[in-house]
């Protein structure tokens, strides 16, 4: 018997590094971080710059806009990546007010004649927040709503009405009269009195376009600088109806009919104390022994590097893998808003890398506030 | 003081389960794997597929339950094994029996459905890598620190905090997850981390307990 030693020489394959970037997206990271780079050429704390613009096409921006529903707008552009926020609102019957009403209360015998009960129909401790419709343009095609669009949909709701930024009484409806008893028609502000109340429901609709990395931050941008841009119409009842109902027997207020003026409106009053910006950074573990093949002059930056870093306004595949991260909301009045950190299973998350997370986001916070 | 509730292995077709009380919110949890993945995309080649399903008290599952599974799912991923499993799945139920909050908040449903998944988890021996708790709190408007609120709690205070450390020694170790919402400064965001990590400590020597009693009448470990 012959024995047939066959030897099979194995070839290193060389990877471009955006290419290693999709396979490999953690090696290529550790790659680029023990030379003391990041892929898009920043350094680790840099941030990007950011543009925060109003786009002027709500309804109260242009004359020839009447018609439109936006009543707040805005355009932010960080490197590649563009987000346009729209601000709409829709009109409800605020049930809760309305059964609160005193007034209310008496007609349906919930309380009596002889109660002397004072009812405080503006309840300064509540807040009201932004419905939020996140859509990332991803050239997929797919119109259902991704799971991470629907969480950072969630999460800018939470935000906003958990920082107290719009006070339920900014969005209280005052409703007027039209009068058209003179001939140049204009509408008057005298309160109804009625039994119904109202307020405005918020809406927003965010559009991402060329998205590179987490988009939390600038969701959050456009949004606020859209909020600050809102202005709300005077809503009045519609006078002819009014009198139909007065002399009706089937006195349906569903039948109201409000309208919008088309000209008059007022500022959507924010909370301005509350208004914040939201960093969001990875925390990378720098592990020497991925780069083992670095040569004599690079070791000294390795061992430099034996720790945590931050890694500011991630960006590109290999960051985007980074699943320990910190994002903190800062307001201008110097308070935080919102902190969420988790983790990887990694090195532990020390105070010293939270503090320093945080000093970062003050000083990012003070920079940027006034661009609002 | 909270009172806590535990009853584990209470679901027979699953491989763990465990209802979990503590003050006003119930949660019952279920923990199925490592199994076969039902959807060639879940498998996945170097580790487990986490499905985990969030099923809220009243009504439909929302995009507040989303966020919830996509919050439970960063908890958890760094706690199991998961490359023990590759191309398996691990499937995680969870029922809210009582949520003990308003919709707008979500931290002390948050933080029971951790320590209740914990438990499950232990139940189905599914691999661990350390033992996890988790803790809530808000801040009143005195500046008061209260672990478990209650809901009116939540309705007057200025911020709400959840926290999850992992346990060495029965000691907290490392901070896993957390997430605070309000109006808050640093210190006291690093007061709240270390009041949830002493709660935390506490509760863990009621679960330990609890946990122990549970082999003991456990048949399996009688030899009569």
């Amino acid at each position: 018997m012959s024995e047939t030693t066959q030897t099979t020489k194995l070839h290193s394959i060389r990877f471009s590094p955006d290419v290693l970037a999709k396979i490999s997206p953690e090696l290529s990271l550790q790659r680029h971080l023990s030379i003391g780079l990041r892929s898009n050429l920043r350094k680790f704390e840099e941030f990007k710059n950011v543009s925060l613009k109003e786009t002027g096409t709500g309804r109260y921006d242009d004359d020839n806009n009447n018609n439109s529903c936006i009543l707040g707008s805005s355009i932010v552009k960080s490197g590649s990546t563009t987000i346009i926020c729209s601000i709409s609102a829709s009109l409800i019957e605020d049930e809760l007010k309305s059964i609160n009403d005193y007034s209310f209360k008496l007609d349906h015998d919930i309380i009596s004649n002889d109660l002397q009960e004072t009812i405080n129909e503006d309840d300064d401790n509540s807040f009201e927040s932004v419905y939020v419709t996140v859509k990332t343009h991803s050239g997929n095609g797919s119109k259902i709503p991704t799971l991470n669009e629907q969480n950072i949909s969630q999460q800018l709701y939470d935000t906003i009405k958990h920082s107290k930024l719009i006070p339920s009484k900014s969005l209280k409806v005052n409703l007027g009269y039209l009068s058209n008893d003179e001939p140049t028609t204009t509408s008057t502000t005298t309160t109804t009195g009625g039994k119904k109340k109202f307020k405005f429901i918020l809406r927003g609709d965010i559009e991402v376009w060329s998205c590179v990395g987490p988009i939390f931050d600038l969701c959050y941008a456009s949004l606020i600088k859209s909020l600050k841009c809102v202005k709300l119409p005077l809503v009045y009842i519609n006078e002819g109806l009014n009198d139909i109902n007065t002399t009706s027997t089937t006195t349906s207020t569903a039948k109201r009919d409000l309208l919008s003026d088309s000209k008059i409106h007022y500022d959507l009053k924010l909370n301005t104390g509350k208004i914040g910006w939201c960093v969001t950074y990875g925390i990378v573990d720098i592990d020497s022994s991925v780069v083992n093949n670095t040569s004599d002059d690079d070791a000294m930056d390795v061992d430099d590097c034996k720790k945590s870093v931050l890694l500011a306004d991630l960006e590109g595949e290999s960051e985007d893998s980074i699943e320990k991260r910190m994002t903190v909301v800062r307001t201008k009045d110097g308070n935080l808003s919102q902190i969420s950190i988790c983790t990887d299973g990694g090195f532990k998350i020390t105070k010293e890398i939270i503090t320093r997370g945080l000093e970062l986001s003050k000083r990012r916070c003070s920079d940027m506030i006034n661009k609002y | 003081m909270s009172s806590i509730n535990i009853n584990t292995g209470i679901l027979e077709q699953v491989d763990g389960s465990c209802i979990f009380q503590i003050n006003s919110t119930k949660i019952i949890s279920s923990v199925t794997g490592p199994i076969e993945s039902s959807r060639i995309k879940n498998e996945i080649p170097t580790r487990a597929y986490l499905d985990i399903n969030i099923i809220p008290e009243k009504g439909v599952s929302s995009t507040r339950e989303s966020l919830l599974e996509t919050k439970l799912n960063k908890i958890l991923k760094p706690m199991i094994n998961l490359n023990l499993y590759p191309r398996q799945s691990i499937q995680i139920v969870i029922q809210v029996l009582k949520s003990g909050e308003f919709r707008d908040y979500s931290i002390t449903e948050l933080s029971t459905i951790v320590n209740c998944v914990y438990i499950s988890l232990l139940n189905s021996g599914i691999s661990l890598k350390s033992s996890f708790l988790s803790s809530c709190c808000v801040i009143l408007q005195n500046n008061e620190i209260k672990l478990n609120p209650t809901i009116d709690d939540l309705k007057s205070c200025k911020s709400n905090h959840i926290a999850v450390f992992n346990l060495k020694n029965a000691k907290t170790d490392e901070l896993i997850y957390c997430d605070s919402l309000g109006s808050f400064s640093d210190d006291q965001f690093f007061k709240v981390l270390n009041y949830c990590a002493t709660d935390i400590e506490h509760n863990n020597e009621f679960i330990r307990k609890s946990i122990a009693n549970t082999i003991e009448k456990d048949y399996i470990w009688k030899f009569q």
